[in-house]
């Protein structure tokens, strides 16, 4: 595969409800001179909890035919969401280690003329981060940005660590190194591995239930007084903003928590301005946020 | 079931409930991992955040119910669809059980069943129609645009023979007719 070029998986939540987080990373990445491709066509990855929960079969072959074009392409994916990255890192490997399973998915992918020979790397775009360096990301910062946050992790990107391998799962650094290399103060909390309520069909079936999860986190948060959550991933950044307006509906509290893809804090501190990077079309307003980091 | 010079003892290790036919179908949905050796030890109940806000969910006495053969107590219960697959408990399982997986696998049986939960029925649809499970709209396309982006990203929104690939495979794999709004689609 071609090294310093990865195709850009986008998904669904990237794309349609949050393009802010894929502007941001286009132009951190390029800024980087990491070049990120078009998957042109792609679908939705498809989620893992939710069509993995409903057809196994259905989620290995779109799997498959979104790491097809990929592989049409001769990159590898990198991917800004968990959801994302779980299903496609776990389609691919399956796939790599159980040939017969393989046939059977290129038996399907030969109906629509497509095949997949399992030849692709999936990354989380935070692993090519720290892989570039986190002294080498310090020489980009132009703007310190001296807040402090709460890191978010989210299931997917570290479990299963059996074969993702990403970082401890149950004392990651790997994101905590990240935001400090932006000037940030990561701030410890009790929850800080707890799931954002979202995943596994949870939050469009039973939403109050799923914010549970968010508001609790939140709770933490707020007591903590921290300036921003950070997330990793597009579906616990779409759970923790909406969400904030959903608890405020459903639970009557208020939290007014800014909530950043580590996207577009990297942007920020690169000196790109918030509405570049989307950040002034979130639920909650970043504003409190961005009044703390000056002009 | 007996065991010689054990009298009375039921066999706890082993999935050899009652309903054979269930766990064979539920081992074959489990697939990689390996129910048979939970000892019912609570590691993953005790530290699962779903159980933390819905007290009825406890992956270890899922997992005990699938060994048991307890079809109805599983795939007939909606407490399956509290799991927001964390996979914590595949993390801590001392036994490598992970009851994630036997939760899913439990799910798609219920799905096969055509007990889908109706609001994923609602989502499985969009994917069925636009290739995305969570789909653009007008709002968010003017958004892109202000951000330099094209407003119709560059997946199966903006190609109709990619969404005609996707559409096909749905219906290869039996996806459309099990969770479309057209049954003999």
């Amino acid at each position: 595969m071609v090294k310093g070029e990865y195709a850009f998986y986008l998904g669904c939540i990237t794309p349609n409800r949050y393009p802010g987080i894929e502007a941001a990373t286009r132009k951190v990445f390029e800024r980087l001179g990491i070049g990120l491709r078009d998957m042109e066509g792609a679908s939705c990855c498809p989620a893992p909890g939710v069509v993995g929960s409903f057809d196994a079969l259905t989620w290995l072959v779109l799997g498959a035919r979104n790491l097809s074009l990929a592989e049409g392409m001769g990159l590898d994916v990198l991917t800004v969401c968990s959801g994302c990255f779980d299903t496609l890192f776990e389609v691919n490997r399956v796939l790599k280690e159980d040939p017969g399973l393989r046939d059977r998915v290129n038996e399907l992918l030969s109906g629509v003329g497509r095949s997949y020979r399992a030849t692709v790397e999936v990354y989380h775009f935070t692993k090519v981060l720290h892989d570039y360096g986190v002294e080498e990301l310090k020489k980009h910062v132009r703007r310190p940005l001296g807040l402090k946050v709460a890191v978010h992790y989210g299931c997917h990107l570290l479990r299963p660590s059996e074969h993702k391998g990403m970082d401890n799962p149950l004392a990651p650094r790997l994101v905590d190194e990240l935001v400090e290399a932006l000037g940030c103060e990561s701030v410890d909390y009790p929850s800080r591995l707890m799931c954002c309520g979202a995943g596994g069909g949870v939050r469009s079936a039973f939403l109050k239930y799923s914010l549970e999860f968010t508001r609790r986190k939140l709770q933490e948060l707020k007591e903590r007084g921290v300036d921003c959550l950070v997330d990793v991933c597009s579906f616990c950044h779409l759970q923790f903003d909406r969400g904030q307006k959903e608890i405020e509906d459903l639970f009557g509290e208020t939290f007014g928590m800014p909530v950043v893809h580590y996207s577009q804090l990297l942007g920020l501190a690169m000196g790109m301005s918030p509405a570049e990077l989307g950040m002034d079309a979130h639920a909650v307003s970043c504003e409190p946020l961005l009044r703390k980091l000056g002009p | 079931m007996k065991k010689e010079g054990r009298k009375g003892l039921r066999d706890l290790f082993s999935m050899q409930g009652e309903d054979p036919e269930f766990l064979r179908e539920l081992r074959r949905e489990i697939g990689e991992q390996e129910p048979d050796a939970c000892f019912q030890c609570m590691r993953c109940t005790s530290g699962c955040d779903a159980f933390k806000f819905q007290k009825g969910y406890k992956p270890h006495q899922l997992v005990g119910f699938a060994r048991l053969g307890l079809k109805e107590r599983m795939v007939g219960s909606e407490v399956i669809w509290s799991c927001t697959t964390c996979s914590y408990c595949r993390e801590v399982c001392p036994q490598r059980v992970a009851p994630v997986d036997v939760v899913k696998a439990a799910r798609r049986l219920a799905v096969r069943e055509g007990r889908a939960v109706e609001d994923h029925r609602k989502i499985a649809g969009y994917l069925i129609r636009t290739g995305h499970l969570v789909p653009v709209s007008e709002t968010v396309k003017e958004l892109r645009e202000k951000l330099g982006l094209p407003g119709t990203p560059p997946t199966t929104h903006a190609s109709q023979k990619a969404l005609e690939e996707v559409g096909e495979l749905l219906r290869r794999t039996g996806f459309a007719r099990l969770l479309g709004e057209e049954k003999d689609g």
